[in-house]
């Protein structure tokens, strides 16, 4: 198949590649971009592993083509903080103990960080909701919760 | 020893997780991360029958794909082809028959996943398919279809203790029941994966999995004497909850093999369909259980027989039904106890270890009876198990008298307060059509490999420059058990956590700590651990002695340093103290090693461990009586388990536990028909969401006992085990009749209404 040209940006940075034009966006940036972060674990949108920000709304990646970015902003959870600066959500995490294996983290932190910038007064309730397209199996969510609450308390 | 006390418990530290900034930040690079441009990838040929001899398997035209490197047969395999955690039984590729759909035949090795995806469509194997069987009932029966040349009967197991018939004579009155459970998936995040690196004399594998020495173990195996060296590396492990218990055996063995056969690095990594069709998972049994109760409340005996399915390979079958037999007659003081277990072959799935490991059914069985025996005597479901739960100096029903710390007493009447259940148990059910219900469930569950010697080592070393490294085989995949090694650690030497690493698991670097499974590593490994930084406290003492001119027995170490008790005067640095030894040519490495002995276990009685962990858990539901929809609306899980070492860690295994135990309880049931799974996606294959998990009350009950460091005692598993009962007690409560088989679905739940109000 013929790769296509995309221009996007990445992180924050402008960047133009070739593309399979039907490899996902989450392989793409997984396998190709370098944003291992980006994680797999179904490749059928159920699990949200994959969820990165797509001009600013929480997508699963694995949903969306690597193309259909052309001229888009895509920002992925090492977009969102450093170990110097981890941004509230992630500084929140490592507090409250809301991380286990690990590997629902980054997608999770994604669709957190969305929810305290946008949400910033979401109930319970709407939380769990805004949440359920991320999957935990280690955590049981709440130490999760507790920690977007406390990072939007700041 | 010095005179510095270090039994007394380690209060929360504000430790976080060792890995926890990185896996927020994104960089933990899990084995799928690590993948360079020249790796070829593997996927497997899968046999789509339940039983079938194999004809012939014609790899032609998938060599003339695209892409396509090499096909592997068993032919292909230049060590032995069987491998298994208990019986050697499963080959890595077939050859002569297949045994469950699912079951690995071949494997394409290609430039792309692309490529190898199809070249596995080209693959044709001609099949003569064979009756299958997929009742474990059945499978018993003469005449039913042979899965392995020496029958379907993988284990038996049983429990002998007084008389049971006589007791069941003896009882006021007995109760009766056939209680089935579901088979459950792990679904761990992260599927299976492996990345194998041939090199000149040996072979290198990356991957995910629990158990690093079983995995060098099995390939070893595969790869014989062609490969004198085979190395094995943990990454970092996207769950496992004992999913990654033996299948990294297979998807390590096969990842080796393509690279050992194209001399190029290989990745074998499952997808979700995949990983569902191929992983042990927990055992559905069927158990027939009768228990004799006296008028002023006390069991007289148990009798009860268990059937497991255990798929079409032993895996840890005859583990997990030792441990099922052994716990089926729950923690109570039961003089009379008869139980039987059986665990068969099918042509279903193999089935294995879960995190719980046998436990979640039993408790299933036996607690819902024990409400129906309540219900029998008029009396509180508390109250009947409070006449009747073990505590310290109890026979166990398995004969064994408990002589360590035994904390399920208070659990129950904690958890009992807590939870306001006498208050709502008499509040009841209600009159509309939500009902609410309250019920209660008790687990016990035996520290470390049941039934089984356990023994694990560990090493401390500290360097030069004062760092301490912790070297152990003990994985972790989400446990946090690694930070909870460097609070024993930096307990022990008083020093400052962040001194303190733990090594990635590595077979050529650390020491076999034993299998990363049973809720043993805090006990095992951190006992060793322990032991192994005692001895270096000693070493430092002594020279710490000479340097401040007091005895080393009043050596104290806290803050980065050491001084004499009871003198304000001198005190000397860690890494001072760490120099001096270095200049005295002192060895400061030692190695740690805790045993086990192997338990007496004869003629169905016996020891199953010298320590016990036990929980008391509550959950409130509201059932709608129009929908069958159960919700658990409140739950409170209270613990016993020795000293806690770290309580933020203990409370994330205890919700994380519980979480996993609602989804048995109320929506996960593999489903298989014909040996297909027909649930093998998140989509179809539900697993609770943040929306699904109730506020959960942790309650921790200390009671330390000398067998773990500090006293110690393990945590992982016991917060799944009474979730299914105690949901399930819950629902018989607000419904006013039990129902004996879950998850508690609201088609299940439903059926079970009609089907009640039809005969009333
Ligand atoms: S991998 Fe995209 S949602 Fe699961
Ligand atoms: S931390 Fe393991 S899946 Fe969320």
């Amino acid at each position: 198949m013929r790769k296509v040209r995309v221009s996007f940006t990445l992180n924050g940075l402008k960047k133009t590649d070739e593309v399979e034009p039907n490899q996902t966006l989450c392989d793409y940036l997984h396998d190709v971009a370098g944003t291992t972060s980006v994680k797999k674990g179904c490749d059928t949108g159920e699990c949200g592993a994959c969820t990165v920000l797509l001009d600013d709304m929480p997508v699963t990646s694995c949903l969306v083509l690597a193309p259909q970015v052309e001229g888009r902003d895509v920002v992925t959870v090492e977009g969102l903080g450093t170990k110097l600066v981890p941004n509230p959500v992630q500084q929140a995490f490592v507090e409250h103990d809301a991380v286990q294996c690990g590997y629902c983290i980054p997608g999770m932190i994604v669709t957190l960080s969305w929810v305290r910038e946008h949400v910033p007064r979401a109930s319970d309730a709407e939380i769990k909701r805004l949440m359920s397209g991320n999957l935990c199996r280690c955590t049981g969510y709440l130490q999760q919760i507790e920690a977007l609450k406390a990072a939007i308390k700041g | 020893m010095t005179a510095q006390k270090l039994e007394e418990p380690i209060r929360r530290l504000e430790v976080p997780r060792l890995d926890a900034l990185e896996k927020a930040l994104g960089e933990t690079k899990y084995t799928t991360d690590n993948v360079e441009e020249d790796a070829l990838y593997v996927r497997v040929v899968r046999s789509p029958h339940p039983h079938a001899l194999i004809r012939r398997i014609d790899s032609s035209r998938a060599e003339r794909v695209p892409g396509v490197v090499r096909i592997a047969t068993a032919r292909d395999i230049p060590g032995s082809n069987y491998i298994g955690y208990v019986v050697q039984d499963r080959p890595l590729l077939c050859h002569d028959k297949v045994r469950f759909v699912g079951d690995s035949v071949a494997l394409v090795i290609a430039d792309t996943s692309e490529s190898a995806e199809l070249g596995v469509q080209e693959v044709k194997v001609d099949y003569e398919e064979l009756p299958a069987v997929f009742d474990p009932g059945e499978a018993l029966k003469p005449g039913a279809p042979k899965i392995h040349p020496g029958g379907n009967l993988t284990a038996r197991h049983f429990v002998r203790l007084g008389d049971a018939e006589e007791g069941l004579v003896r009882a006021d009155f007995v109760v009766r029941g056939t209680y089935s459970t579901p088979i459950q998936e792990q679904a761990y995040l992260e599927t299976e994966a492996a990345l194998a690196y041939p090199k000149s004399d040996s072979m290198v594998v990356l991957g995910s999995m629990q158990n690093p020495f079983m995995v060098k173990k099995a390939m070893a195996t595969v790869l014989g004497r062609a490969v004198p060296n085979v190395r094995i590396i943990q990454a970092p492990t996207g769950g496992g909850f004992g999913g990654k218990q033996d299948a990294p055996d297979e998807v390590c063995s096969m990842a080796a093999l393509a690279a050992w056969l194209t001399k190029r690095p290989a990745l074998l990594a499952f997808s979700r369909e995949e990983s569902a069709a191929f992983h042990p998972k927990r055992h559905p049994m069927i158990f027939d259980r009768e228990m004799g109760v006296s008028s002023d409340g006390k069991i007289t005996a148990v009798r009860a027989s268990i059937l497991a399915d255990g798929g079409a390979y032993a895996s840890l079958s005859e583990r997990v039904l030792f441990v099922a037999v052994t716990t089926a007659a729950g923690p109570y003081e039961i003089p009379n106890v008869h139980i039987d277990g059986t665990t068969v072959y099918t042509n279903n799935v193999p089935m294995g270890a879960f995190r719980g490991f046998g436990k979640p059914q039993a408790s299933f069985a036996a607690e819902l009876q024990m409400d129906e025996a309540a219900e029998r005597l008029g009396m509180d479901p508390a109250e009947f198990r409070l006449r009747n739960i073990l505590k310290a100096g109890s026979t166990a029903p398995t004969g064994q008298v408990l002589t360590s710390s035994v904390g399920l007493e208070e659990c129950l009447v904690r958890a009992r307060a807590d939870s306001a259940w006498d208050a709502k148990r008499r509040t009841g059910p209600g009159q509309g059509e939500k009902k609410r219900g309250i019920g209660m469930a008790c687990t016990i569950h035996p520290e470390g490999l049941n039934g089984e010697a356990d023994a694990a080592t560990a090493s401390v070393e500290i360097t030069a420059v004062g760092q301490v490294v912790v070297k152990t085989g003990l994985t972790e995949y989400g446990q946090g058990i690694h930070t909870g090694f460097v609070h024993i650690v930096s307990k022990v030497l008083g020093t400052s956590p962040d001194r303190v690493s733990v090594v990635m698991p590595d077979t050529d670097v650390v020491p076999d700590s034993g299998p990363t499974v049973a809720s043993r590593s805090t006990v095992f490994g951190g006992k060793a651990i322990l032991l192994a930084a005692e001895k270096l406290r000693g070493k430092l003492a002594k020279v710490a002695s000479e340097m401040l001119s007091c005895p080393p027995e009043v050596i104290v170490f806290e803050g980065d340093t050491a001084r004499c008790q009871g003198r304000d005067d001198g005190r000397v640095g860690f890494e001072e103290l760490v120099s001096e030894c270095f200049r005295r040519k002192l060895n400061l490495k030692e190695e740690g090693t805790f045993v086990k002995p192997l338990p007496f276990w004869e003629a169905g009685h016996g020891d199953l461990s010298p320590s016990y962990t036990f929980a008391v858990h509550v959950a409130e539901v509201e059932v709608d009586t129009e929908t069958g929809k159960v919700e658990v609306v409140n739950y409170t899980a209270a613990h016993e388990s020795g000293t806690v070492i770290s309580r933020d860690q203990f409370e994330s295994q205890i919700i994380g536990g519980v979480a996993q135990g609602l989804g048995y309880a109320l929506m996960e049931e593999l489903i298989l028909k014909d040996g297909i799974i027909r649930n093998k996606t998140f989509l179809d294959y539900h697993i609770p969401t943040a929306a699904d998990v109730p506020h959960i009350r942790t309650i921790i009950v200390e009671a330390p006992d000398d067998f773990g460091p500090f006293g110690a005692k393990g945590v992982g598993e016991a917060g799944i085990e009474p979730v299914a009962a105690a949901v399930g007690n819950a629902v018989y409560n607000a419904l006013g009749f039990p129902i004996r088989r879950f998850p508690f679905t609201p088609e299940r739940v439903y059926e079970a209404i009609e089907e009640r109000a039809s005969r009333s």
